[in-house]
C-alpha cells in the first residue's frame, strides 16, 4: 500500500498536521468535558474553549495587520497564512465547543456564533475560490494581469487600436467600429468564463477571417495587430470576470470579520463586568 | 555609483532589490472600502452595544432571558450581578435565604457547603476543595430562558465536587452501615416479641393479614406517605405498659434539713414549694400517693409521669449543685462523649424549647425569671450551636457533681433515682438522676431524602427492613440471629445494595437529585431540618 503524499493536498502539511493534531486535542478534551462536568459556557472547560477561540482569533486578525506592514520582517507570509487558515477553522470548533454545540441564547451571542461561523464559512469559501480560480485561469490564457490593473490595460489596448484604426482604410474603420470597438471600450463581465475560461474567443475572432480577404497585404497586418489587440483584451475579460469573485468574496469576509472582533471584545467586557 | 535611498521613500519588500512598489495596487481602493466598510460596521455594533448598556438596560448583552421567577428584573441587572463581580451569592441572599438563617425554604444548611453563610469561603477557582463553598450561580444557572427551571440540577452539577461515579458501582455506602453505627436509641426494644404480639392480635380478627400490617401498627405514615410520625406512647405502648397497677416503690420523703439524703418530695410538698413547672400537682389526684412514715408509694404511674420527673428534677439539682437549678432540664450527661458536642447541643437546645414552651403561659414572677434564664440560654445555644464542632465549649451545658457531695452520697442520691424511675426502666434508662431522651424522630440518613409512598407499591416493609430477620422469626420460625440483632440500637434499615436492585443506569433514576437535596423546599423539609437539627 502507498503511502498517501499530503502534499498532493494541501499546500504545507507540516502546517495540516499540527492542525488535525489540534482538532484531535479538541475532540479529545471535549469528550473528558462530556464525561467528567457540563459543558457550559460559564465553566472552567467553556471559558477555556472560549479563551482559546479568542487567542486564535487575536492571531487571526494579526495577519491582517501583517499584511500591512511589508516593511517589516514579521516572518514568512507563508506561515502567516497557514496560521489564518488553520487557526480559523479551529476557532470555529472552540466557538462550537464553547456553546456546547447548543444554539446560543441572547441576541448578542446569537450574532457573536453567526458571525463567528460565518467569518469562518466565507473564509473557506474563499480558500476554495483561491484554488479553483488560478488554476483555470493559469491552464486555458496566455496573459496574466492584476484585476486592479485590468481598466487600464483594457485603456491601452483601446488607445492602441484606435491609433492603428486611424491610418486605415474604410473598411477596417467599419469593421473595427461593428465589431470590436464596442468591446474595448471596457472590461466587460462574462459569467461563461466560469464555465469554459477561452469563453467562445476563437467564435469571436471569426469575423477577422471574414474581413481579411477583402483587404491589401498592409491592411491585413494591420488587421491581425487588431486581432491581437481583441484577443488580450478577451482573455482580460476572462481574467476580469474570474478575478472578480476573488476580490468581492473578501466583502464577505472582512467587514463581519470586524464586526466579529468587535464583538468579541464586547462579549469579554460583559462576561467580565457582569 | 548607485544613488543613495530615500528612507521616507514606501518601498516594497518583495526581494533584496527592493523595487519601488505601486500602493495603490497592493493596497487598491477596493481594499481601503472593505476597510472602511468593516469599520464602520464595527463602530455601529459598538455605538449599539454602548447604547443599549446606557439606555436599554444591557437587552443587548443579555445571554438570554431569565426564567420566570426572575422575570421582573430583566432590565435591573445590578440587582443580581455585581460590577466586575458577577453574579454572586450575596446578591441572591437579599431576597433568599439570610445567612444563617436555619429554618427556610431556601436554607443553606442543607448542604454542609452551605451550611456556614461565610461567603468569604466561596473558591472559584479550579482547584477548590470540598471544603469550599461555590457560588449560588454555579448550579443555577440564569438567562435559560423564561421556561428554564434552573432549580433541577443534572448529575453534572454535582460531580465536579463528589466524584462518586456511578450510582450502582461507586455511591459510598450508607454512613450507619459502613461505619457500623448503632442507632443511638435510649430505649430498650424488641421488634420481634411486640411485632408477634401484634401480629396474633391481627389474626384473630383475619386469619390472612399480611406481617406487614403488624408493622403499620406502631409505624404510622405522615400523610404525604414518604416518611412515619413518631411513635406515641399512648397511641403505642399505653394498653399494654403502665397500667392501673403501676406502681413505684416505696420511696423515702425528702429531708429539708438534710438535703443529701435521697428522698422524694410529697405531693403536698411540691405544692408549698410552687416551683417552676409545677402547676400540674395542683391539678393531681392526692389519693394516686400513699403516704405513710416509711415512705410514699405513687399509683398508677403515668407516661412522662410529672411527679417522678420533678423528683428526679430535684434530685439532679442535689447531685449537681444548687447553682445548677436547670441542670434537670438538659438531657446532657457528664459522660457525654468528644465529638459528639454538636448533637449535644441540639438535643439541648430541643429540652430547652420544650421546657420554655410549657412555662410560656405562666404567670408566677419566679416562673416567668427562670423563663428568662431558660432563654437566655437557648439563645446562647442557638448562636453556638453554629460554630464547628472542634470550637463548641460544652460548659454552658455540662453540669459538674455537686462538691459539698461525698462519692457514696452521689451513688446513693443516683441509685434513689433508679429506684424512683423503677416503672420507667423496663423501657428507659436512668443517668445521672435523668431519664435518658429518646430520639423520637425515626430517620437516620439526613442527607438524602427517602420517600416510602413510592416504594411500598412494589415492595413490602419486611423486604427492605431485615436488619432485624422479624419476617424469618414470625413466619418461619427461624430465630437464628434475632438475640443479637434484636435490639432498638440495630438500624433496621436496608443497605445501598438493596436501592441497587432497583436503581441504576437504564433502570429506576439513579441521579443524585432522585435522593439528595441541596436545599429544603416545601415538599421536602423534614430529613433536612432534621439534619440541622442533629448537627
Amino acid at each position: 500500500m502507498s503511502k498517501i503524499d499530503l502534499k498532493q493536498w494541501v499546500q504545507e502539511p507540516v502546517w495540516f498536521t499540527g492542525f488535525a493534531a489540534a482538532l484531535l486535542a479538541c475532540i479529545l478534551g471535549y469528550l473528558v468535558n462530556i464525561l467528567v462536568s457540563e459543558v457550559n459556557p460559564g465553566n472552567w472547560w467553556g471559558m477555556t474553549y472560549g479563551t482559546v477561540a479568542t487567542l486564535l482569533m487575536a492571531g487571526d486578525v494579526l495577519y491582517a495587520a501583517k499584511r500591512r506592514m511589508l516593511r517589516y520582517n514579521l516572518g514568512k507570509s507563508s506561515s502567516w497564512v497557514q496560521f489564518h487558515l488553520y487557526g480559523g477553522a479551529l476557532f470555529a470548533v472552540l466557538v462550537l465547543m464553547h456553546t456546547g454545540f447548543r444554539l446560543p441564547v441572547g441576541a448578542m451571542n446569537w450574532m457573536l456564533w453567526i458571525l463567528s461561523l460565518w467569518v469562518t464559512g466565507s473564509g473557506l469559501f474563499g480558500v476554495m475560490l483561491q484554488r479553483w480560480i488560478p488554476t483555470i485561469l493559469s491552464s486555458g490564457l496566455s496573459v496574466e494581469a492584476l484585476y486592479d490593473r485590468i481598466p487600464d490595460l483594457v485603456a491601452g489596448i483601446r488607445e492602441r487600436a484606435e491609433r492603428i484604426v486611424a491610418g486605415s482604410t474604410e473598411t477596417v474603420r467599419d469593421f473595427y467600429s461593428a465589431t470590436v470597438a464596442g468591446a474595448l471600450s471596457a472590461p466587460q463581465y462574462r459569467a461563461i468564463y466560469f464555465l469554459d475560461v477561452t469563453g467562445g474567443i476563437k467564435e469571436k475572432l471569426k469575423p477577422f477571417e471574414y474581413v481579411r480577404p477583402l483587404l491589401t497585404a498592409e491592411e491585413k497586418d494591420r488587421l491581425s495587430q487588431l486581432e491581437e489587440m481583441f484577443r488580450t483584451k478577451l482573455e482580460l475579460d476572462a481574467h476580469y470576470t474570474l478575478q472578480r469573485p476573488l476580490r468581492w468574496w473578501l466583502y464577505t469576509h472582512v467587514p463581519l470579520s470586524f464586526a466579529l472582533v468587535i464583538l468579541v471584545v464586547l462579549h469579554l467586557y460583559a462576561v467580565l463586568v457582569y | 555609483m548607485p544613488k543613495p535611498q530615500d528612507p521616507t521613500r514606501k518601498k516594497g519588500s518583495f526581494g533584496p532589490t527592493r523595487l519601488p512598489v505601486a500602493v495603490d495596487l497592493v493596497f487598491p481602493a477596493g481594499s481601503r472600502r472593505m476597510m472602511i466598510t468593516g469599520g464602520v460596521l464595527a463602530g455601529i455594533v459598538a455605538l449599539f452595544f454602548f447604547i443599549d448598556t446606557i439606555i436599554l438596560s444591557d437587552t443587548f448583552s443579555s445571554p438570554g432571558d431569565l426564567s420566570s421567577n426572575h422575570a421582573n428584573f430583566e432590565t435591573e441587572c445590578s440587582s443580581c450581578h455585581e460590577p466586575w463581580g458577577g453574579a454572586t451569592s450575596q446578591k441572591c441572599a437579599t431576597c433568599h435565604e439570610k445567612t444563617n438563617d436555619r429554618t427556610g425554604v431556601y436554607s443553606y444548611a442543607a448542604h454542609y457547603l452551605y451550611r456556614s453563610g461565610n461567603f468569604g469561603r466561596i473558591q472559584t477557582s479550579a482547584h477548590r476543595t470540598a471544603d469550599d463553598e461555590q457560588e449560588c450561580s454555579t448550579c443555577h444557572q440564569e438567562h435559560q430562558g423564561r421556561d428554564a427551571a434552573m432549580t433541577i440540577m443534572s448529575d453534572q452539577k454535582c460531580t465536579p465536587c463528589h466524584d462518586y461515579g456511578s450510582f450502582e458501582d461507586d455511591h459510598p455506602e450508607f454512613a450507619f452501615a459502613r461505619e457500623a453505627l448503632p442507632d443511638d436509641s435510649t430505649l430498650a426494644f424488641t421488634h420481634v416479641r411486640h411485632t408477634r404480639f401484634v401480629y396474633e392480635r391481627l389474626q384473630k380478627q383475619s386469619p390472612t393479614v399480611y406481617l406487614e400490617k403488624a408493622c403499620l401498627y406502631c409505624h404510622n405514615a405522615e400523610p404525604d406517605g414518604k416518611a412515619f410520625k413518631p411513635l406515641d406512647f399512648e397511641a403505642h405502648c399505653g394498653d399494654c405498659h403502665l397500667t392501673a397497677a403501676t406502681k413505684t416503690p416505696n420511696l423515702a420523703i425528702s429531708d429539708p434539713a438534710d438535703p443529701a439524703a435521697p428522698g422524694v418530695e410529697t405531693l403536698a410538698m411540691i405544692q408549698q414549694r410552687r416551683g417552676p413547672g409545677t402547676l400540674w400537682a395542683f391539678y393531681t389526684n392526692p389519693n394516686e400517693f400513699a403516704v405513710s412514715p416509711r415512705g410514699v408509694v405513687n399509683s398508677p404511674v403515668y407516661h412522662r409521669d410529672p411527679w417522678i420527673m420533678e423528683n428526679l428534677k430535684q434530685l439532679s439539682a442535689t447531685l449537681f449543685g444548687p447553682e445548677t437549678s436547670l441542670a434537670g432540664l438538659f438531657p446532657i450527661r457528664r459522660s457525654e462523649k468528644p465529638g459528639t458536642e454538636q448533637k449535644a447541643y441540639a438535643e439541648a437546645i430541643s429540652a430547652l424549647r420544650e421546657y420554655a414552651a410549657g412555662l410560656r403561659s405562666r404567670p408566677e414572677p419566679e416562673v416567668q425569671r427562670d423563663l428568662a434564664t431558660i432563654d437566655s440560654l437557648l439563645l446562647i445555644a442557638e448562636r453556638r450551636s453554629l460554630m464547628t464542632a472542634e470550637a463548641l465549649p460544652l460548659d454552658l451545658f455540662m453540669t459538674k457533681p455537686n462538691p459539698e457531695l461525698t462519692a457514696s452520697q452521689q451513688q446513693d442520691l443516683e441509685d434513689f433515682a433508679r429506684r424512683l424511675a423503677e416503672p420507667c426502666l423496663l423501657c428507659h434508662q436512668v443517668e445521672g438522676a435523668g431519664i435518658l431522651p429518646v430520639r423520637s424522630v425515626q430517620r437516620t440518613m439526613a442527607r438524602a431524602e427517602f420517600g416510602h409512598r413510592a416504594h411500598v407499591l412494589e415492595r413490602r416493609c419486611l423486604d427492605c427492613h431485615t436488619g432485624i430477620p422479624v419476617r424469618q422469626a414470625l413466619l418461619n420460625g427461624d430465630t437464628t440471629g434475632v438475640k443479637e440483632s434484636d435490639r432498638a440500637s440495630t438500624h433496621n434499615l436496608p443497605r445501598i445494595d438493596n436501592c441497587r436492585e432497583c436503581h441504576g443506569a437504564s433502570r429506576a433514576s439513579d441521579a443524585c437529585a432522585t435522593c439528595h437535596f441541596m436545599h429544603p423546599n416545601k415538599n421536602n423539609r423534614g430529613n433536612l431540618q432534621l439534619a440541622v437539627d442533629r448537627n
